[in-house]
This record gives structure tokens, sequence and C-alpha cells, in this order.
């Protein structure tokens, strides 16, 4: 009993000596500014030009943790921190999603950027057939592409007609770039999932600006619901998607 | 009682019970659409900052709840745009019980209705853009389903309005900096062009119009019916409320040539490609499109009048979208190809489902504004205002609502049409079962009533016309 009691209140002092989050991020704080606004543009680029799910969600988690760091410099610490819970549940949304629908078809039959899910589902290791459906088909296009918009977000953001004063110059050079890319990798696909993260993608550029403008508590938290719902919908549309006819006759 | 925190979360806490009576359709259906109608009763009549005796105690209503600093304020101004929503969705709800609608439209429909009415309630009523924002996303759940799984439709609504709504909420940051700092016009410049921009993308004006054909070709007639009434209308209604809430708005003459143009771009764009189509789907498409145009010409006008008919439209549009959707629901229920609306597809099904066929035609007329139908009133109100103000206008209207009436001539041709068949399916009398035939039957009568007496729905337009005060002087 007397060591039940110890092994407790070794776990309650581990817990009192983790960060808090607001800690946490002032660690970091170092990252909160180039760095993160560099990291976020490159996550981006990762979703438009990769297709695999895999790639695509841990972008997107990286993504979320580099805008975390950003949010930080226009709200407060334990507000930023609500923000990258919220991206990382999303996240979390996603992977469950396309796990799930990598498990539901062949491979043959999935976007292509989710055949790979379902051989890892199944636990074999990638294979070339998979590598190929890592590396899309497209992908001296999309990184040329990705590069330009890239580019183009970067010298906007220098531009005084484009310029944002109301945040620093790496929340704006963020929030073109997040949108911007966003909007490109929108363009490039009609895989719902895929479409759902280059939409938190956007919204996540605008609302780096927007929290810098309009801090009000009950405008983030109805942007976080919004931000939810929009990756809700994505994925339940990515599941209906890759039911057919005669998965249907199949089920009953 | 706080009245608003009523009203959003009632239906919110019904879709519950709604979703565990999912094996019961019919059940689903009724609770459903009496949760709309005693919602719709309550909106029109539930007494506001008032003392009233409630199960035999003193409630005082409270008309305004607040919220980490935000309100949620229900004005007697509200209520016939709340009363629209919940007793056009009580008709949905209701109908979703005689076809063969999506499952999801009777559970996620009640907590679409708490969001429109949070776009209503929300002050300032420009956050309504985020509770857009998660009814198109809801939407996707509402219009695919396993017996509809083609998503571009869905997938587009949910882009089209991200995309729109970070230009509202930059139009009412603007706006705050135009109370701080009113002689700055640059504010008002700003903010005006991005409302714009937001409201062409919400309003779903050309080019910004593809998802309207496309979910109308791909999901549940019935799902996109209840789209296109409730959730448009809710844009519509978003768009009144800046022109009577803001007086530079009003006065900027500019705007409403803006509408004019809208509406003219959408009523061409509605009215050349509805005439070559083949399948009823893209065709309802394309008919919505030409008559969100009128109802946006309407309002162009700058008139009471003109606010009248702009209202009417979007009333009976409600009538014709419902009746041809329970119609098509039943005409491609038993095809091979379930979810077609291909004209050569349906040949000769008015012979089999001979009410279903009715509805799908008259819904389609409806909306064309062809006389005596239930749409005809309010068009001919916009004619005679337009051939007085913009005679080439009126023309286009006309030409648009000829085109797409012409293909739904076409389409009731292929209807009709005798086809060989190996079963004696011809003889044995009508098909679409006997509930839904009373549910056809209904929602014909209405749209002959309302075409035959369309003074029916004069108080009540008049009434929600006067909700939108200045705009209606």
């Amino acid at each position: 009993m007397f060591a039940k009691h110890a092994g407790r209140s070794r776990r309650v002092r581990l817990l009192e000596k983790m960060p808090a989050f607001a800690e946490l991020l002032a660690q970091l704080s170092f990252l909160a500014f180039t760095p993160s606004a560099v990291g976020v543009l490159i996550t981006a680029g990762l979703l438009v030009v990769f297709l695999d799910w895999r790639i695509s969600v841990f972008a997107l988690a990286c993504q979320t943790i580099f805008a975390g760091l950003l949010y930080s410099q226009v709200l407060p610490p334990q507000i930023a921190g609500v923000k990258v819970v919220v991206g990382l549940l999303i996240c979390l949304q996603m992977l469950v999603t396309a796990r799930q629908m990598g498990g539901n078809k062949p491979p043959a039959a999935l976007p292509e950027g989710l055949r790979s899910a379902q051989k890892q589902s199944e636990g074999s290791e990638p294979s070339g057939s998979s590598l190929r459906s890592i590396v899309p088909t497209s992908l001296p296009f999309r990184i040329v592409a990705a590069l330009m918009v890239a580019v183009i977000a970067w010298q906007g953001s220098l531009l005084p007609e484009l310029a944002l004063p109301e945040v620093s110059p790496n929340v704006a050079l963020a929030t073109i770039g997040l949108m911007a890319l966003g909007l490109l990798g929108l363009g490039l696909t009609e895989e719902p999932l895929k479409a759902g993260m280059c939409l938190i993608t956007v919204l996540t550029g605008f609302e780096l600006y927007y929290a810098a403008v309009e801090p009000a508590l009950a405008v983030i938290a109805l942007l976080a619901a919004m931000d939810f719902a929009v990756a809700l919908g994505a994925c339940y549309l990515a599941v209906i998607r890759t039911l057919r006819a005669p998965d249907r006759k199949a089920a009953k | 009682m706080i009245v608003p925190l009523l009203m959003l979360a009632g239906p919110v806490v019904m879709s519950a019970p709604i979703y565990f009576l999912r094996r019961w359709t019919w059940a689903r259906a009724i609770v459903a659409a009496a949760t709309a109608a005693i919602f719709g009763l309550l909106a029109l009549q539930i007494p506001l900052d008032q003392v009233a005796v409630f199960a035999g105690r003193d409630i005082k209503f409270e008309s305004a709840w607040v919220v980490l600093g935000r309100q949620f304020v229900f004005a007697d101004s509200d209520r016939p745009a709340l009363a629209f929503i919940y007793l056009a969705s009580m008709f949905f709800f209701a109908g979703a019980g005689a076809t063969k609608a999506p499952r999801s439209l009777l559970t996620v429909g009640p907590v679409v209705l708490s969001l429109l009415a949070a776009t209503i309630f929300v002050k300032p009523f420009l956050f309504a853009a985020l509770f857009l924002e998660m009814i198109a996303a809801l939407a996707a759940l509402i219009l695919a389903d396993d017996h509809h799984p083609a998503t571009r439709g869905a997938l587009r609504l949910l882009v089209f309005v991200t995309l729109g709504v970070p230009f509202i909420l930059l139009a009412g940051w603007q706006l705050e900096g135009v109370a701080t700092s009113p002689d700055d016009p640059n504010l008002l410049i700003r903010a005006t062009i991005l409302l714009d921009i937001g409201l062409l993308i919400l309003l779903a004006i050309v080019p910004f119009h593809s998802w309207i054909p496309t979910v109308a070709d791909e999901a549940s007639p019935f799902a996109a019916a209840f789209v296109f009434t409730v959730v448009q209308a809710a844009v519509i209604f978003f768009m009144l409320k800046f022109f009577s809430q803001y007086d530079w708005l009003r006065h900027n003459t500019a705007e409403f040539a803006l509408l004019r143009l809208g509406g003219a771009a959408m009523v061409i764009a509605g009215g050349a490609f509805a005439f070559a189509q083949r399948r009823f789907g893209r065709l309802m498409g394309y008919a919505v499109i030409a008559d969100i145009g009128a109802a946006m010409l309407a309002l162009g006008l700058n008139t009471a009048e003109g606010l009248q008919a702009a209202l009417a439209i979007l009333a009976v549009r409600g009538i014709g979208l419902a009746v041809w959707g329970l119609g098509l629901s039943w005409l491609n229920a038993d095809l091979p190809e379930r979810n077609t609306s291909d004209f050569a597809a349906l040949a000769g099904q008015a012979w089999q489902k001979p009410f279903a066929a009715v509805a799908v035609v008259l819904g389609g007329l409806s909306l064309a504004g062809f006389p005596l139908t239930a749409g005809f009133a309010a068009r001919w109100a916009l004619y005679r205002q337009l051939a007085v103000d913009d005679l080439t206008l009126a023309l286009i209207l006309l030409f648009a609502s000829g085109s797409v009436a012409l293909a739904y001539v076409r389409g009731l041709a292929a209807l009709f049409r005798r086809v060989e068949r190996v079963d004696n399916s011809l003889d044995e009398g009508p098909q679409e079962g006997q509930v839904a035939m009373v549910f056809l039957a209904i929602g014909i009568g209405a749209i002959l009533l309302v075409g035959l007496f369309p003074q029916v729905l004069l108080p009540a337009v008049t009434r929600a016309a006067e909700a939108f005060g200045s705009l209606a002087q």
C-alpha cells in the first residue's frame, strides 16, 4: 500500500514538473518568428505536393503546431494553446477517417493518395507500388506550382500595397502563404479529405490575421467550431465517396 | 427563460430522439416536423421581455442571451424570417416520411435549423457568416449519403462558402473601424468591396454558381430542395439585414445596380443552360439559378414593391422545390439506375407514376413562373415593375423563364413517351404508394391553389417586408 502511495505521489510530482502550455510556448518562443512562418509554408507546400494521406496528415499536424507558435504573437498563450489543441484534434479526425477509408476498399478503388492506407492497415511495409502512391505522377508540376505560389506569397507579403500592418511581417508571410497554397491545393484536388485539409490551411491563414484584428473570445470559439464543422463535412464526404454500389450490394 | 437559448438548443436536443428513432421513418418525420412546427409557432407568438404565465408559473421571456461577450438577440422584426425557416422546414420534414430522402435529413435538419436561427439572432450580425459556414458543412451530411455517394456538389458548396466567409468577417472589421473613424471614406469603400465579394460568393452569383446544378444533379432531390430553399433563404435574409441596418449601403445606388447586374447574370446563365439540359436534376439547378437571379433583380429595384416581390419569389420557391423533390424521388426510386434524372431513363414513367410525374413538371414550371402555378404571381409582379424600370431586364427574365418552361415541356414529353415494356406494370395502376400519392396530391394542389389565389400569401409577404423596415420604405 505504501509503495502504491509512493508511486502515485511520484506521478503527481512528475505532472507538477510538466510545463504548462504557456510555459511550453515561452520555451519555444525562439521558433515563433521566422522559423514558424517558414515552417507553415513548407508544411502547406507538402500538402500541395504529396497525395499520400500519412504525409498530408503529418504536414497538417506540423502546420498546426507552427501556426500555434505564430498565434502566440497575436493571442494570449493559453488561447494559442487551445487553437493548437483544436487543430490537432482535427488532424486526429482526418487520420482516423483516412485509415477507415483505406480499410474499406481495394486499393484500385481508392483515390491515389489513400492507396497505401489499406496496405498499412493490413500491416505490410510500403512496397514499390505504395511508393508510387506516395509520390504522385504529377509531382514535378506540383513542386513547381507550390514553389511559384510560395515565392509569390513571399514577395506579396513584402509589397506595401499588400502589407498587413496589424501583424508582424512573419505572420503576414504565413497568412498570405497559407491562403495562397491552400487555394492552390484546392484547385488541384477533388478528393474531399485532401480538399478539407486545404480548406483548413486557408482558414488557418485567415484566422492568423483575423485573430490579430478581432481577438474576442467568442469569435475565436466560433472560428474553432467552424474549423471542426469543415473538417467533419470533409471527412464525411471522404467516407461517403468511397462507398459505391457494389459495396452496398456486398454489404446487403 | 432565455428565448434565444430555447430556440437554439431546442431543435438540437430534439435531433437526439429523432436519431434514435432511425428505424421508424414515419415516427422520425412526425417528430421532426412537429419540432419545426412548434418552434415556428413560438417564433410567431412567444412574448419577448414580458412576464407570462406558463404552466401555472410567472416566467419572464428574455429576448437576449449573452455568451462570452457576444449577444444573441431575438427581435420582433426577426419573427417572419424565423417563422419562414421553421415552417418551410416543417413541410420538408413531413415530406421526408413520404419519400426516400437521406436519413440524415431528419437528424441533421433540426441542427441546421438551430444554426439558421443563430444567423438571425447573433449580434453583430456579421458573425452570422460563421454560422452559415457551419450550415454548409452540415449540408454535406444531408446532400451525400450511401445512396448518393457523389460528393462534388456538396464539396463545392463547402469550398465556396468557406471562401466567402472571410470577406464578410473582414468587412465587419472595417465597419467597426467606421464606428471609431467615421470621417475616413476608405474604410467604407473597403467594407463595401469586401461585403460585395462575400455576398457574391455566398449568393452563388455567376461565376460562383457551379455548386447549384451539381448538387441538384448528384444529391437526393428532396435534400437538394431543402438546401436550396432554407439555406439560400437564410443567405438572402442575411443580405437584407445589411441593407436594412446600414444607411450608407441602402443609399448607395451603385449597390442596387450591382444587384441588378448580378441578378441579370444569374437569369441569363440559368436560362441559357436550362434549355440544353436533358436531366431533371441539372435542369432544376439552372432553374434555381434563374430564380435567385429574379429575386435579386426584384431587390435591385430598390422599392417596397420590389422587396415584396423578392420575398414572394423566395416563399413560392420552397413550394415548387419541395413538390419537385418529392416527385423526382418517387420517379427514379425503382429504376435500375436509381439516382438518375435523365429524360431518357425516365421515359414512360408518367404512365406508371402519374402523380410523381405531374409533381416534377408542375414544381419545375412553378419555378419558371409559369401561369396558373404558384410561382407566377410573384414573377408577374416583377415583370410589371421591371417593364417600367428597365424593359430589357424584363425581356431577359421572360426569355429565361420561357427557356426553363420549354425544357420542362421536353421533360414532360419524355415522361409520357410510350416505351415497350416486358412486364404489365401499366395495367397495375399508379405505383407511387398511397401515402406518397396523398403527399404528391397535396403538393400539386398547393401549387395550383397558390397559382389561382396568390392573395393567400400576400399578408405573410407584406409582414415579412415590413420586418426589413427601412428597406421597405
